[in-house]
């Protein structure tokens, strides 16, 4: 019963983390500019996330390491110190980014001026980070992120062409307005993608496994929870898409604050609902926050070969303590400079696709190695998977920048 | 015969690296803003004057929380401010001074009537509208003279 219960509780953690900043208004502006055209890329990115969470958290359990512990062993230490400052740099604009979108979202739960919420942001995350055990963040932010379902109902409650919706998801020459489109179609699809495998999600992943003590024979909890976790999350990168293209799209609108995002939820289901939505947002990015930041003290420690982890005493993972603790202060002074938290994650998620081969690469040598991971190594499917998604990285990689630079940052 | 350091070689790859990135900086400030760049920003403004008359709408109906509209609108009229500024300071082509300059009415329009809506008053729904449709209009000749 209590192993249900876990299972149950990982699975909704997982659906209630699955949205952040970037993939709120990456997928409301897909759905807004292009339709139902960019579905099939929500569902391609769902399975890839699927893929490396459930083979890092394998990994996790086996060999109780999780990834820059392997960066480190796999790709020596001239590549792997390349990818570990990589990840650093996008880990922390997206936590800066987060930590902004928390502030707006907070000003229109307050009123209050958003410099100040910055700090007061700020000094909450470094208290929760401080005192909360690694357990409650995880469930709190997850079960809280869960409030983020009144986008569901709001897709749903929009009447979508469920025929034109189903079609969305296979994938297929676009239809565009204008005939200049093309390269904002492929810069929404690249970005929409990445959103989906931001690399922060598999190191917390794996990393919390190791934090959570996973056994080899918690490889088939592991694999449930990935799948219907993810499963249950894309429904909401789905809804989001849809909801853009309902709500915003004969009107030309685009997200570019979190509280756009909202103008529908009033609309359609009523004021009341609005302070559901603010509040889901507030969970889901304050759950982001907190995992970008303690994924760029997990890689570095693992990196490095410091004492890690959330179950240790900070007096006994100092450099792992301050390592967040620094992180938190650095995301906050950026956002403090005015940039727009919005336009941060956007190249904080372009530039996050360029990392993903580096880090997904030794992943897959280790999770396929019978000698390391004997009969949980991966099987074929897991192997033609992982291999496939791999390629499919590495394109997003190399098409990512150029198509930043040719449509002048996603505006088109 | 004299060899050089992998640390000289790797500084200047870097310095060679730093410098063409400021050349092309440089030399991309410089250059008059073309339509293919211009008809984005044009289009920006239309989606935000679209909000704008949505949030009219919306404000007006009751369908969003009164404070969360007020301080919705606040937010947002920074955007456009911003988007104001740097439509005024763009230098563009000679063919598109027009555009950028027909542009600039219906922003401040919007922004007039953001002001209201954060000041928590009526805004003027159709004077939204009309700066909207501007604003389109301005944003599809621009992307069609890109073309």
């Amino acid at each position: 019963m209590n192993k249900l219960l876990e299972l149950f509780l990982g699975v909704l953690t997982a659906m209630g983390g699955f949205v952040e900043v970037g993939e709120l208004t990456f997928a409301l502006n897909a759905g807004s500019r292009f339709g139902y055209q960019l579905l099939w890329v929500s569902l391609l990115g769902t399975v890839g996330i699927m893929v490396f969470g459930e083979m890092s958290g394998r990994v996790a359990a086996v060999k109780h390491q999780a990834v820059f512990g392997l960066v480190r062993e796999r790709v020596g230490m001239r590549l792997g110190l390349l990818t570990l400052l990589a990840a650093t740099a996008v880990c922390v604009l997206t936590c800066a980014a987060e930590i902004g979108a928390i502030a707006l979202v907070w000003n229109l739960l307050s009123g209050w001026p958003y410099r100040g919420l910055l700090l007061g942001v700020l000094a909450a995350l470094l208290l929760i980070a401080w005192a909360v055990p690694f357990k409650w963040i995880e469930r709190v932010f997850g079960l809280g992120g869960l409030l983020m379902i009144v986008f569901l109902v709001l897709a749903w409650r929009l009447s979508p062409d469920w025929g034109a919706l189903a079609a969305g998801l296979v994938p297929k020459p676009p239809v565009l307005a204008q005939p200049g489109d093309g390269p904002l179609f492929a810069y929404m699809a690249v970005a929409l993608f990445s959103s989906i495998l931001l690399p922060y999600e598999t190191y917390f992943y794996a990393s919390g496994a190791v934090e959570d003590r996973w056994q080899p024979r918690d490889v088939g909890i592991n694999r449930v929870v990935v799948v219907f976790g993810f499963a249950l999350g894309a429904l909401l990168s789905v809804a989001l898409v849809a909801s853009g293209h309902l709500a915003f799209g004969a009107q030309g609108i685009e997200a570019v604050t979190p509280g756009t995002a909202v103008l529908p939820v009033g609309d359609t289901l009523g004021p009341a609902w609005v302070w559901v939505a603010l509040l889901g947002m507030l969970f889901a990015f304050g759950g982001a926050a907190i995992e970008t930041c303690l994924s760029c003290a997990y890689n570095l420690a693992q990196f490095f070969g410091w004492p890690w982890g959330k179950y240790r005493a900070p007096g006994s993972a100092p450099r792992f303590t301050l390592a967040w603790a620094l992180v938190f202060v650095l995301a906050t002074a950026i956002v403090m400079t005015g940039v727009d938290p919005v336009q941060v994650v956007e190249y904080s998620i372009v530039f996050s696709v360029v990392i993903l081969p580096l880090s997904y690469f030794p992943l897959l040598l280790v999770a396929s190695d019978r000698e390391v991971m004997g009969a949980h190594a991966n099987g074929w499917l897991s192997r033609s998977l992982g291999w496939t998604y791999f390629g499919l990285v590495t394109l997003a990689a190399l098409a990512a920048i150029p198509l930043l630079v040719l449509t002048h940052g996603g505006r088109g | 015969m004299r060899t050089v350091s992998p640390a000289a070689r790797q500084l200047a790859v870097l310095l060679w690296l730093l410098t063409s990135t400021l050349v092309a900086y440089a030399w991309h400030a410089g250059t008059p803003m073309p339509a293919d760049a211009l008809a984005p920003r044009l289009q920006q403004a239309h989606a935000f004057a679209a909000e704008t008359a949505r949030l009219a709408r919306q404000s007006a109906e009751g369908s969003l929380p009164a404070p969360v509209s007020r301080r919705h609108a606040a937010l947002l009229l920074d955007h456009v401010r911003r988007a104001t500024r740097a439509l005024a300071d763009a230098r563009v082509e000679n063919t598109l001074v027009a555009h950028r300059e027909a542009a600039r009415p219906p922003l401040l329009a919007v922004e007039r009537e953001l002001e209201q809506l954060a000041a928590g008053r009526r805004a003027d729904r159709g004077a939204v509208e009309r700066a909207s449709d501007a604003l389109q209009a301005q944003a599809r000749a621009v992307a069609a003279a890109a073309q």
